[in-house]
């Protein structure tokens, strides 16, 4: 059993290896180009009998845009493709790659993009073609860009019916597919419609939705059509990403915005029911001021049992906790700027 | 210069303002002051030796504040906006940011994106914008580098205030003898992205110009092709590169009483962080005929940081201490001229410029 630690960062991909124990760390990286910025990373478990899975990168470069990487062998080698990530020539340029998320089985995977669209995959990356249903909704005109632009920011599949999506539009709200992307629904607004992080619990008979937004931490139990607000008990309603454990839907992690004059301190927020109550998890993080941001998908979990949790800060540096946040390492202190973070499980 | 009786203070301009450390006479404790200036994205924190004011250089944010210069006369407790005359007037262009500040022959001047010269003479307070650059007649071709097109290097010859050298990224070097009426590029036998472009009249993507304090008449460049030296004022370049692990780089720097001692902060030309992970400062003893890699007590395992123009300094003491910042917000300095290296802040925003002021 190995633990692959998938790190986008604005100079290539990295990846972290540790055992079971998650206590040593081997880095290795860039493993893509230095000069293609990641903003989100997944893992493929192997199909039939591969022996390890594919690791997909979405992001891009100044010099050649937007693209979908993938790797079959944990990142020594790479391919990448853009085609068919483009609106044509009457639509805007594609920008960025923003997003990922494979559908149960993985042979379908959808990328999002900036400005805001859905692309699908049925070749395992090597053509794309956009689902034009969302940016044809009638709320499209209300879509408001944030600091990072207009991206299609996070996308969910649900785990056993892959008719059912949920994508975030950053400042456009969520919305809500159930027939594979063919058709929307805009979901009411949590606080406002600057979601930051989303995320879908795992197990029960309803949906249960966790965001992260500039306005609050909401939950929907009822896949998004109605959010109750579980700010109360965190030090500040506003941070980046959301993060859940990878089997009790009740335990979510959060990182408040700390911008206390002279600098926050570097914290993960835990409920362990469903948004009653927070704790502040700590130990083994810096003690001292930071001046630093954890972006929308700078927080992860792993599969394992105790399940680990891991933290990226956007000055380059990643944080393990093997005991669901209790207590925290350094696994990388000097890379680039970290985007985004996955947590992987290889069996050989 | 008494080092106990002076106060040692490291200026570091970050994306999200500015910051003072505030040493102890032995440069080995600092405390972190800031941010200042309102958080805003700062290119440049300088002082004025003569006064002991500080200045820091901040962008524009479109329709939300202008770029423009601060000003402290209280060693960073207040601090005072001015952007009075910075700009190009109707018709011009808008002015996005300021990149350099810096006192040079009794005034205060600051370099400009797009590229552009201004300098006050009431202390910060007003600009005048330095018209002969932008007359220049190459101005209309000039073309910007990865980070904009920016005046990010302002170089006087103390000893004679007429003349005046100015780094630009991508309209190469310019000089001026006549106190900035009119300026002459001068980029002869540096390299360009037009690789059979070797005259290089009007052009040249120097990363930072400097020229040591000593009187000797040498100029010295980080490009991003290459480094090199200049003995005659820069009306010739010659290449000195080699030795080096990678010709690409962002900030130089001089040793303040010896004008053969330079450093320079190699990076990968691709990624723009330390090669392969491993971070270096590198000095030369011979003005870059050889080169000497200085790495005790630097991250040598996954350091793939990087530095950015006004990344790293000097101070004046004795011995000189050596600082650079990096693009994820740690601090590095030296206080026996690079020998060996302490981090000194950690955690603070991406690192646009270090400045050492040494004041009694």
């Amino acid at each position: 059993m190995r633990v692959l630690l998938l790190i986008g960062t604005r100079k290539g991909v990295f990846v972290a290896e540790s055992d079971g124990g998650r206590e040593a760390w081997r880095l290795r990286g860039p493993l893509t180009s230095g000069t293609w910025a990641f903003n989100d990373v997944c893992y493929r478990p192997p199909a039939g009998a591969a022996p390890v899975g594919r690791i997909y990168a979405a992001g891009s470069s100044n010099w050649y845009g937007p693209a979908v990487w993938w790797s079959d062998d944990l990142g020594a080698t790479w391919e990448h493709s853009s085609a068919g990530l483009t609106y044509g020539d009457a639509g805007p340029a594609v920008a960025d790659a923003w997003s990922l998320a494979l559908a149960p089985g993985g042979e379908t995977l959808y990328a999002g993009v900036d400005p805001a669209g859905l692309f699908r995959s049925r070749d395992e990356g090597a053509t794309w073609e956009h689902l034009p249903a969302l940016r044809a909704h009638p709320s499209r005109p209300t879509w408001q860009p944030t600091k990072a632009g207009l991206p299609l920011h996070a996308i969910l599949v649900h785990p056993t019916d892959p008719r059912r999506l949920w994508v975030a539009v950053g400042a456009g709200g969520v919305y809500r597919s159930g027939d594979g992307g063919d058709s929307w629904e805009r979901l009411p607004d949590a606080g406002g419609p600057a979601v930051l992080g989303l995320a879908l619990a795992p197990g029960g008979a309803a949906d249960r939705l966790y965001q992260q937004s500039r306005h609050g931490v909401y939950r929907s139990d009822d896949g998004g059509a109605s959010w109750e607000d579980v700010s109360a008990g965190l030090p500040c309603r506003h941070g980046f990403p959301v993060a859940l454990h990878p089997r009790d839907r009740e335990t979510a992690y959060v990182v408040p915005r700390d911008d206390a004059p002279g600098g926050g301190r570097l914290a993960v927020w835990r409920t362990r029911d469903a948004g009653g109550r927070w704790e502040r998890l700590d130990r083994g993080l810096p003690a001292g001021p930071v001046h630093t941001r954890v972006l929308r998908r700078g927080l992860a979990s792993d599969g394992l049992e105790p399940a680990g949790v891991y933290l990226a800060t956007f000055s380059g540096r990643l944080f393990a906790s093997p005991d669901e946040g209790e207590t925290w390492r350094t696994v990388a202190p000097y890379l680039p700027p970290i985007l985004s973070l996955t947590a992987a499980t290889v069996d050989k | 210069m008494t080092q106990l009786e002076s106060k040692v203070l490291i200026l570091v301009g970050t994306k999200k303002g500015a910051f003072v450390l505030r040493g102890d006479p032995r440069r080995e404790a600092w405390r972190v002051e800031g941010p200042f200036c309102e958080n805003r994205p700062t290119q440049h924190v300088n002082v004025d030796p003569r006064t002991g004011d500080l200045f820091a250089a901040t962008a524009g944010m479109g329709e939300w504040w202008s770029a423009g210069v601060w000003r402290s006369t209280d060693l960073g407790a207040t601090w005072t906006f001015s952007d009075a005359g910075l700009g190009y007037g109707e018709g011009g262009p808008e002015l996005l940011k300021i990149w350099h500040v810096t006192e040079a022959n009794g005034a205060i001047y600051a370099g400009a994106e797009p590229v552009g010269l201004f300098r006050s003479a009431d202390g910060g307070e007003t600009w005048e914008h330095v018209r002969g650059l932008r007359d220049h007649p190459s101005s209309a071709g000039w073309m910007p580098g990865n980070g904009g097109l920016c005046l990010h290097s302002i170089v006087a010859d103390p000893a004679d205030a007429q003349r005046m050298w100015v780094g630009t990224s991508a309209a190469g070097t310019f000089y001026t003898a006549d106190g900035g009426a009119s300026w002459a590029p001068k980029n002869l036998n540096t390299r360009n992205f037009d690789e059979a472009n070797t005259a290089n009249e009007v052009a040249g993507c120097v990363h930072k110009l400097i020229r040591p304090a000593d009187g000797v008449e040498t100029l010295y460049q980080q490009n991003h092709f290459g480094v090199y030296r200049s003995g005659d004022g820069g009306t010739s370049w010659q290449e000195i590169s080699a030795g080096l692990p990678s010709d690409f780089g962002f900030p130089m720097g001089v040793h303040p009483r010896d004008s053969k001692r330079v450093y320079v902060v190699p990076l990968d030309g691709n990624g723009r962080f330390m090669p392969e992970g491993k971070a270096a400062v590198w000095r030369s003893a011979d003005a870059g005929d050889s080169w000497e890699r200085l790495d005790a007590g630097l991250p040598q395992d996954h350091a793939f940081m990087g530095v950015l123009r006004e990344g790293f300094a000097l101070d004046a003491c004795d011995p000189v201490g050596v600082y650079f910042g990096t693009n994820t917000g740690q601090l590095f300095g030296s206080r026996d001229e690079g020998d060996s290296w302490s981090l000194i802040a950690d955690y603070l925003p991406p690192i646009t410029s270090v400045e050492v002021a040494v004041l009694q």
